[in-house]
């Protein structure tokens, strides 16, 4: 059903998009809305009294949360190519948490752990999509940079958001994440407890964490430094890279640790 | 009746011809009043800069009254009129008027204005009256070509004047909210003509003009609602300007690298664009090694320019198709005019010989009272309407102008 209203939600603005005065007739921010309304309807319909959590469940919050985020961070101006690619790419999670088979991944919940952890799950995802709309928002500022410096190839251009909309993604993405990075750490632990796992570091908790350390750090350098704009989106980039390794190598490699690198 | 397009432009004529042949808005009634008193039916009367062009519709070719009319009007011998004149009738005037209308007829293919001139000449000849049917048909529909080709086709997408690629490229760096100050140094003519451009997109935003005699700033700025300064605030100007538009004259490039470095320093990263009209510049080149600013000079813009002309006379290609199914459509809607005008004249023909044969009859026939008078008229009339129907369907329905004037051998002898 959710695949279905999509689809026909996203038929919906594909069709705006071939009428010239498409703003008139649909914007595709009302699409991505609604987009973002029926997810949470049905998310809000599955985990209502949840006893089992299973994977199909998890990645329609991812969806959401990508959703949500892009829906908070972006500026309703920003060019049609950028708010299209995400709907596809949220579309193909969608489309894969519907046809890949599903399984239980937790069972037996009670009322107050299930809360936790679905709200841990979720606000994580938050971070995480704000995570990857910081990186695409960095690449395009500095893409467009290099263009506009070489004074070549501008018609390639106007499919860029301009760089003061893609400094502002950024900025936003950067401070609802740092917020909502806190929040799901912190009840991260909590879930730990409920489950009785105090203590225990894997990868995904050494990805968080370094997450929200750049965020802090990014934070710091925006709100107290001269810093430019382009070395910002350059250290974006530079602490993906960082991040996405250093997750990889944890969690592909051995490491002195037991508990998963630390 | 045919349509007639008589004209000369700056393909065909030189600018000071042009400017010999040009009529002001204030001779337009006095020309269409000529043309009426000679006889032409419809006429409308386009006058640009580029171009000097005559619409009529006829009972003939009306191309020496539209010439004769023109040379005497501006006292010009016809023979000088004739070498650069072009003619054109029937669907080429069509194909003609909404090559104009659409701009792919101009000297700077896709330019915006030339579709507000063409709907000024229109109002003016409907104001005199002297468009119809026909003319006002004709000029709406190329009103709908142009508009389409501008919204479908890219022909209107690239900038081609240096203020257009600066502001195209401002909006590029900042949006049209995110210009709060412009600043301008030199109170120069090109730095105003970007200036106009940039102000007309991005709407309402501060001026500054910087000038080294503040008298000459002050008469700019008083122009735009800004503020002038001197020299002596110039570093403080920058910081807070987005764009800065250069026209300053000098051996020296007055805004060096050290000089712009610590100015963005203080401007925190935002953005900074740069328009260096001045030649020598003024802005040294260095300077856009600097992040967060945007240095572009004269040879920059104007490359950009030639870039999109060169782009906007290869786009044409992607246009014919409109101006081909326009053509089409009016070639359709033209040919079913003649053919209303026949099947008028063929209706009360046979209405003229019904009446004179019904007289006859009744003449002989003096017996019959009113009733049956009347019954044999419509007897004969509906006779004549339901034999007429088939054939005048047919004719209705055909489109093309051959085809018209064999009905009329056929009926009308």
């Amino acid at each position: 059903m959710l695949l279905a209203l999509y689809s026909i939600t996203t038929v919906f603005f594909l069709f705006g998009l071939k009428h010239k005065n498409s703003n008139k007739i649909l914007k595709e921010h009302q699409v991505l809305y609604l987009h973002t309304l029926i997810n949470a309807c049905i998310i809000a319909y599955t985990t209502h009294n949840m006893i089992y959590l299973y994977r199909s469940d998890i990645i329609h919050c991812l969806a959401l949360a990508m959703l949500l985020t892009y829906a908070i961070c972006s500026d309703k101006n920003i060019p049609k190519t950028i708010t299209l690619f995400f709907f596809f790419f949220t579309a193909l999670i969608v489309l894969l948490g519907t046809v890949l088979p599903d399984h239980n991944l937790l069972s037996d919940l009670n009322e107050g752990k299930a809360r936790t952890i679905f709200t841990h799950i979720f606000l994580a995802f938050i971070g995480y999509s704000s995570f990857i709309i910081l990186s695409i928002a960095s690449f395009l500022y500095l893409w467009e940079n290099k263009i506009l410096k070489s004074r070549q190839g501008l018609s390639k251009l106007k499919f860029f958001p301009n760089l003061v909309q893609l400094d502002q993604l950024q900025k936003r993405c950067l401070y609802i994440g740092i917020i909502v990075f806190t929040i799901a750490i912190g009840m991260g632990k909590m879930n730990q407890e409920n489950f009785g796992l105090e203590n225990q570091w894997g990868s995904k908790e050494v990805l968080a964490l370094m997450i929200w350390s750049l965020y802090l750090f990014l934070s710091i350098l925006r709100f107290f430094s001269n810093i430019q704009k382009h070395s910002i989106a350059l250290l974006n980039l530079i602490g993906l890279i960082l991040i996405l390794g250093s997750f990889f190598f944890l969690r592909f490699s051995n490491t002195l640790s037991a508990q998963g690198g630390l | 009746m045919i349509i007639s397009n008589w004209g000369i432009n700056h393909n065909t004529a030189d600018v000071g011809l042009r400017e010999k042949v040009s009529i002001n808005p204030d001779e337009i009634p006095q020309l269409l009043n000529i043309l009426n008193e000679s006889g032409v039916a419809e006429s409308c009367i386009l006058s640009t800069c580029n171009r000097t062009e005559i619409y009529s519709y006829n009972q003939t070719q009306a191309e020496s009254t539209l010439i004769e009319a023109v040379a005497t009007f501006k006292n010009i011998p016809r023979d000088e009129l004739n070498e650069v004149s072009y003619f054109n009738h029937n669907m080429n005037a069509v194909n003609h008027l909404f090559r104009v209308t659409s701009s792919m007829d101009s000297m700077i293919i896709g330019e915006p204005e030339i579709l507000g001139q063409v709907k000024k000449a229109y109002s003016m000849a409907v104001e005199f009256g002297s468009v119809k049917k026909v003319l006002s048909a004709l000029f709406q529909r190329s009103f709908n070509i142009a508009k389409k080709i501008r919204t479908e086709t890219n022909i209107s997408t690239k900038p081609t004047s240096v203020g257009a690629v600066a502001t195209k490229l401002a909006l590029q760096i900042f949006g049209n909210s995110g210009v709060k100050e412009i600043l301008i140094l030199g109170a120069g003519q090109m730095a105003e003509v970007s200036l106009k451009n940039i102000m007309g997109q991005v709407g309402a935003c501060k001026v500054t003009i910087c000038n080294r005699t503040v008298e000459k700033a002050k008469q700019l700025a008083k122009a735009y609602g800004g503020s002038a300064i001197g020299f002596d605030d110039l570093d403080s100007a920058l910081c807070n300007a987005e764009i800065v538009i250069t026209s300053l004259g000098g051996d020296k490039a007055i805004l060096t690298h050290p000089r712009l470095q610590k100015i963005q320093r203080e401007r925190k990263g935002y953005p900074l664009f740069m328009i260096d009209l001045g030649v020598p510049r003024n802005i040294s080149p260095d300077c856009n090694q600097l992040d967060d600013i945007y240095i572009y000079d004269m040879d920059d813009l104007h490359n950009f320019v030639k870039e999109n002309k060169d782009y906007r006379n290869k786009i044409i290609v992607s246009c014919e198709p409109y101006l081909n199914e326009g053509i089409e459509e009016f070639n359709k809607w033209f040919s079913s005019l003649d053919n209303q005008i026949l099947i008028k004249d063929i209706v009360n023909k046979n209405q003229q010989i019904v009446d004179s044969e019904i007289t006859k009859s009744l003449k002989k026939l003096k017996n019959l009272n009113e009733n049956e008078q009347n019954e044999i008229k419509h007897l004969v009339e509906r006779v004549l309407k339901k034999s007429m129907h088939q054939p005048i369907h047919s004719l209705r329905n055909s489109s093309t102008e051959e085809k018209s004037i064999d009905w009329r051998k056929i009926f009308l002898g």
